[in-house]
């Protein structure tokens, strides 16, 4: 890393303050082998999947970072490290200065970091668990935080959050099942406010909704970001949901990032190989005459990844560099042809 | 966390919710579509309701042994020759009233197996919810242990601990914890199925994102478990604890009958069955016909019972 110490710099906003989240060197590797006893019986090795590799970035405060892949590229393993409900294999994530699911850090600390954390999930028939009422799944962080202990003032505040998210107050006392898909994913994020976090990360929110129903879950996210000074970091495979939202864009390829820029910058002139290919893919309506370069070949197996750069088997400008050295993060681009200026 | 709402009322708001579903459910609806579902109904209800209501309606009390008359022994049923009216379906070999001693047999029997029963459950879920949820050696000790205890019949599982805890509690300080030994032995016997079910639901449920966002929030696991994981897997539980009654029932009548289960001066369905075996070649066939009878056709109901709300419950509702 010649260019500093963060390679991404320059696609951090201009802002002086430092960057709410930082996420460093993240790396997770699944063990997938067969059982001890029958490693031991066929003699096969160890089989090792690693599905997250050196991802580095930073999200500052009030922004939105979207990380972009095919399924397999490794974004959901990302969230969920992030957030801690994952142990790192390596890496180190920090909020607010203070280090996610560290050992080292005091127990107070760990539980002011836990509030400060919420996260939306892509399924919200599973979010929710079906034997609650709706007052109760959204005051379960304000329970567990003591944000309240007077049983009226939970109610209120559940009636607050509920309003604030386009629910009537009165819905609390009915059950998840009688909600339809976008009310219940209102529910959810009405429960990841209640305890009022900074930093919100957000799993395909809208993957499992009717398109119908996701630009209204879109704006509600958008709305409550500008209202409450929400960071989000936003996961999704959906290049058009993913533009309407994000400040900043993280392209995953598997398991590595190629491709970290401005969102406008990225839709505009993308650079990367394999964020053009994706970004050629989009449907347009404007353009719809357009012939366009279909997107060629598909994710290889992360058990047995290509050498050097991951991309190159499936690159229309891949030469004998690529197929033996990983290419670093430069300028926001992981690209040994855009970095000598080929491309 | 003293803001938490009290589990035990959550618990029987719970059950009182359930009700109400049950009630506006198809369950009540396939209920009345089936007769012999109801016949099962009212008999069981029918049995259950006199048992419990022995004192009270038996003509008399069968453990007051200053009220027995030997003189009055293996008398037929009233309406029989050499009957007496006193005696409706007449007496045993001690002179006792058969109804009076049926009643409170099936008393004693029913409640022995629905605290077998409740053993059975808490001991199972218990172990199935946290062997489903840490995994790990724990869950493989437990595991292996149901599948060891599964090649035997639930009856030998009985005898063993039955036997073992005669053993060790000697004849004499057992005396008057007879209850409670069945009452152990046929739990002990039964805990298997609840564990096993119990622990492939929690596997299930444990990955479902509504657990995830608990854990996320950091609430202690073994509230994670109670408030979250346990509600969404006693579905199953109460089906297999209305099947286990009839066989808790049938398990403690075998124990009785075998002569480790309760003393004969307590009447049980299974004491009963046995003296009565012994007179069963004289003739005197009533002492052994009237408790098979309640004996079979309770577990027979009980059975039916459960064979139906499984079926009404199993296209999931949800």
């Amino acid at each position: 890393m010649s260019e500093g110490e963060t390679p991404i710099a320059a696609a951090v906003p201009p802002a002086e303050v430092p960057p709410l989240v930082r996420v460093s060197d993240l790396r997770k590797v699944f063990d997938v082998s067969a059982s001890a006893l029958e490693r031991m019986m066929s003699g096969a090795p160890r089989r090792l999947v690693t599905a997250v590799d050196h991802v580095t970035f930073e999200i500052g405060r009030g922004e939105t970072f979207a990380l972009v892949g095919e399924s397999g590229s490794g974004k959901s393993t990302v969230a969920r490290m992030v957030v801690g409900l994952l142990e790192r294999s390596a890496g180190r994530v920090t909020i607010d200065g203070t280090a996610v699911d560290d050992p080292a850090t005091p127990r107070a600390e760990r539980q002011a970091l836990r509030r400060k954390i919420q996260m939306i999930f892509q399924d919200p028939y599973a979010s929710l668990n079906p034997r609650w009422t709706v007052g109760r799944i959204v005051a379960e962080p304000v329970v567990t935080f003591g944000v309240l202990t007077d049983s009226r003032a939970i109610e209120r505040r559940v009636g607050e959050l509920l309003a604030l998210v386009g629910l009537a107050p009165a819905d609390r006392v009915k059950y998840p099942h009688q909600f339809s898909g976008g009310q219940r994913q209102r529910i959810a994020i009405a429960r990841a406010l209640s305890a009022e976090p900074a930093f919100i990360v957000c799993d395909e929110p809208t993957s499992a909704l009717d398109v119908s129903v996701q630009a209204q879950i879109l704006n509600l996210m958008a709305d409550l970001q500008d209202r409450l000074g929400l960071t989000y970091l936003f996961i999704s495979h959906n290049l058009a949901v993913v533009r309407h939202m994000a400040d900043r864009i993280g392209v995953l390829y598997l398991g590595r990032l190629v491709e970290v820029r401005p969102a406008r910058a990225l839709f505009d002139d993308p650079r990367h190989p394999y964020t053009r290919m994706l970004i050629e893919a989009v449907p347009d309506l404007e353009a719809p005459s357009v012939v366009r370069d279909p997107a060629r070949g598909e994710i290889p197996n992360p058990i047995d990844p290509p050498t050097g750069c991951h991309f190159h088997p499936r690159c229309p400008h891949v030469v004998e560099r690529c197929r033996r050295e990983v290419p670093a993060l430069l300028d926001g681009v992981a690209c040994h042809r855009v970095a000598d200026g080929s491309i | 966390m003293a803001e938490t709402p009290d589990p035990d009322a959550g618990f029987a708001a719970a059950i009182l919710r359930r009700f109400a579903a049950i009630a506006e459910s198809h369950l009540l609806y396939s209920f009345t579509r089936s007769w012999v579902v109801m016949i099962a109904a009212v008999f069981a209800v029918t049995i259950i309701a006199a048992a419990l209501a022995a004192q009270w309606i038996a003509p008399t009390n069968p453990l007051d042994l200053a009220s027995l008359d030997l003189m009055d022994s293996r008398l037929p049923p009233a309406w029989m020759e050499g009957g007496d009216p006193r005696f409706l379906i007449g007496t045993d070999d001690q002179g006792r009233d058969l109804l009076s001693a049926l009643l409170y047999g099936a008393q004693m029997s029913i409640g022995i197996s629905l605290a077998a029963v409740g053993v059975a459950i808490l001991l199972g879920v218990t172990l199935g919810l946290i062997s489903g949820y840490f995994g790990g050696l724990f869950d493989t000790l437990i595991m292996r242990a149901a599948d060891v205890q599964l090649t035997f019949p639930a009856i030998l599982t009985a005898l063993l601990v039955n036997g073992a805890a005669r053993a060790l509690l000697g004849d004499q300080r057992l005396q008057g914890g007879e209850f409670w030994v069945l009452v152990v032995s046929i739990g002990l016997a039964f805990w298997v199925q609840y564990a096993r079910t119990v622990r492939a639901s929690t596997l299930q449920e444990r990955h479902r994102d509504y657990v995830q966002a608990a854990r996320l929030i950091g609430v202690p696991s073994w509230k994670i478990l109670t408030g979250h994981v346990l509600p969404n897997v006693l579905g199953p539980v109460t089906v297999i604890a209305t099947i286990n009654l009839a066989l808790a029932i049938i398990t403690e009548a075998t124990l009785s009958f075998l002569g480790v289960g309760l003393p004969p001066s307590h009447p049980s369905l299974g004491t009963l069955v046995r003296v009565g075996n012994d007179f069963l070649m004289s003739g005197e066939w009533w002492i052994v016909f009237f408790p098979g009878v309640v004996l079979a056709g309770l577990a027979l109901a009980v059975n039916i019972l459960g064979d139906w709300l499984r079926e009404a419950l199993n296209p999931k509702l949800r």
